[in-house]
């Protein structure tokens, strides 16, 4: 019988034919438990490769050994959709000399597909996978759920190698990615750290502030006038947006509303909206936890979509052409609704878009959710650090104080202010968080460009610059 | 004149926005060592706060060791007084 695999990663490498200069890919579903990042430079450096491209869907903590190939010259350009705030402090100090590249989720693909940048190798890191290839994050002692981002990668890469620590009989019956785009296969002891993969449960938030911002939140909903049979909805995964699930969910048991789909990274209360007769079905391109991993496994109607499907513009049509409403995260945002999450108020690279710029662009209403301050750090700023979803996408601001509704949608304001809701301007709650927290002093700047951001479309939406040395 | 006439502690290590600070008796008039993690937005007006309230209570031999984690400032003064009391023997 045929077989890919082939005796170990050092073997898939010289097959692949990795050399100086190349553009190598991976994904980021095995999170900061990844080790198959780690594993693949480790070997390209001691091999003497240099001056490769590494694209990657995220870049997390544990992907630090990615600094020294950095500094010895192994990898000379980052591409990432999210770079966590290990990584991130070590760019910020200005290591490399080519700007990281930020994308969306739905640019990446793009990106990938178009040219712009083209992948030589993809490495597929795999939780179960057959020996030609055939493989799949839905099972395994390394599971993830969706293996979405990879799809990409394995359909355009010139060579894709699967790494895997489950290898079974020729055929796997539910694979994701399937034999025709894999070369070779590559079996090791462990792709990943469960426990970095992903939290077992995730706790539902008792923070009264958040829980005070997720009832507001579906008021907006309901006030919207979009709670209705057919809703479309997405959410994150942090304390205040599934908390707003968890209310929502309420609304529209009471209510008899059943709405059609949630999509984007799925989480477990997004399992139970879906259970209870809520939402149609759930498009999952990113599994949060193990309960969403699960289900996806066993519940027809929760189905696995590509990075492209679920927010790219470069297909014909995405998750997000039919998408009501989205709750969203910042980290700050400004008084025309610019959100910042890639870095902190020191300008420290902490996150990227992720999903985030290609759900504002396109759904009916965007919601940002976030408290009045954190950290005594106001949320509302006359300008962000970075811009890394346009205000003219975001359309609705919820804090704890008030609603803040961007001028160009006077329709939700009317609505919101007919139902009773606390509108406020969004200077007047920039000055509400500056009167407790005081006005804060804008943190040094350096000079170097050591990030650029790019929007849904793959337009240049911002730089982002070095941190000075703290004295 | 009061006198800091012992060390004392206030405040939570691990929690975001609150502070901890140590008081203890210095020689050489009120020092005052800041970390913090809004120290670029907010380190002037944390410092201002800090030699405030040992104005208020008449202290000139205090060295004050703030790790603050984004507390505001009706937080931080209220962690002050109760460090400057403390380090008194009040």
């Amino acid at each position: 019988m045929a077989t890919k695999v082939v005796s170990n990663l050092k073997e898939a490498i010289e097959l692949a034919k990795v050399t100086d200069g190349m553009s190598i890919s991976f994904h980021h579903h095995l999170r900061n438990g990844d080790h198959v990042l780690n594993m693949v430079m480790d070997e390209l450096a001691a091999m003497g490769v240099k001056n490769l491209t590494v694209n990657a869907s995220a870049v997390f903590d544990v992907h630090a050994p990615l600094i020294d190939h950095i500094k010895n010259g192994v990898v000379t350009k980052l591409c990432v959709n999210y770079m966590s705030k290990g990584i991130g402090t070590h760019i910020c100090k200005g290591i490399m000399d080519t700007p990281v590249e930020f994308r969306s989720h739905g640019q990446r693909p793009a990106d990938i597909e178009n040219g712009r940048t083209p992948i030589d190798v993809a490495f597929i890191a795999a939780p179960t996978s057959d020996t030609m290839g055939n493989c799949t994050g839905k099972m395994g002692k390394s599971r993830f759920g969706s293996i979405g981002y990879a799809m990409a990668d394995a359909m355009n890469a010139k060579t894709v190698i699967v790494i895997t620590d489950n290898l079974v009989e020729y055929p796997l019956t539910c694979a994701s990615i399937t034999e025709d785009y894999v070369d070779y296969v590559v079996a090791v002891d462990e792709i990943g750290d469960p426990n970095g993969i992903m939290s077992g449960t995730t706790a539902q938030t008792r923070d009264p502030v958040r829980l005070r911002m997720a009832q507001t939140a579906v008021k907006c909903i309901e006030a919207s006038g979009l709670l209705k049979d057919g809703m479309s909805f997405q959410t994150g995964a942090g304390g205040a947006t599934m908390a707003a699930a968890m209310y929502l969910k309420d609304v529209m048991l009471e209510k008899g509303v059943v709405g059609s789909y949630i999509v984007g990274g799925i989480s477990t209360a997004s399992v139970d909206l879906q259970k209870a007769g809520c939402f149609r079905a759930l498009q999952d391109v990113q599994s949060f936890d193990l309960g969403a991993a699960a289900d996806l496994l066993e519940n027809p109607n929760h189905i696995e979509v590509s990075g492209r499907r679920y927010s790219s513009s470069i297909g014909k049509s995405s998750c997000m052409n039919n998408l009501d409403v989205a709750m969203l995260g910042a980290t700050e945002i400004d008084v025309d609704f610019n959100v910042n999450v890639h870095t902190d108020s020191n300008g420290i690279i902490m996150g990227g878009s992720g999903g985030h710029t290609d759900i504002a662009e396109i759904c009916n209403m965007a919601v940002v959710i976030a408290p009045l301050f954190r950290n005594r750090l106001p949320i509302v700023l006359d300008h962000v650090t970075t811009v890394s979803t346009k205000g003219e996408n975001i359309d609705v601001l919820i804090t704890e104080s008030g609603i803040a509704v961007n001028p160009r949608r006077q329709d939700l304001k009317e609505k919101f202010i007919a139902a009773g809701l606390n509108v406020k301007d969004i200077h007047e709650l920039k000055a509400m968080a500056e009167k407790i927290c005081g006005v804060p002093q804008p943190a040094p700047k350096g000079d170097k460009i050591v990030g650029e951001v790019f929007g849904h479309w793959g337009e240049h939406v911002d730089y982002i610059y070095s941190v000075p040395d703290k004295e | 004149m009061n006198k800091i006439i012992k060390m004392a502690q206030v405040g939570n290590v691990d929690q975001n926005a609150d502070c901890v600070i140590v008081i203890e008796p210095s020689e050489n008039g009120n020092e005052i060592l800041l970390e913090s993690l809004v120290k670029a937005q907010y380190g002037d007006a944390i410092i201002a706060s800090a030699q405030d309230e040992l104005k208020k209570y008449d202290i000139t031999n205090a060295k004050l060791t703030i790790t603050d984690r984004g507390a505001i400032d009706c937080v931080l003064r209220a962690r002050l007084e109760a460090v400057i009391k403390r380090g008194m023997g009040v």
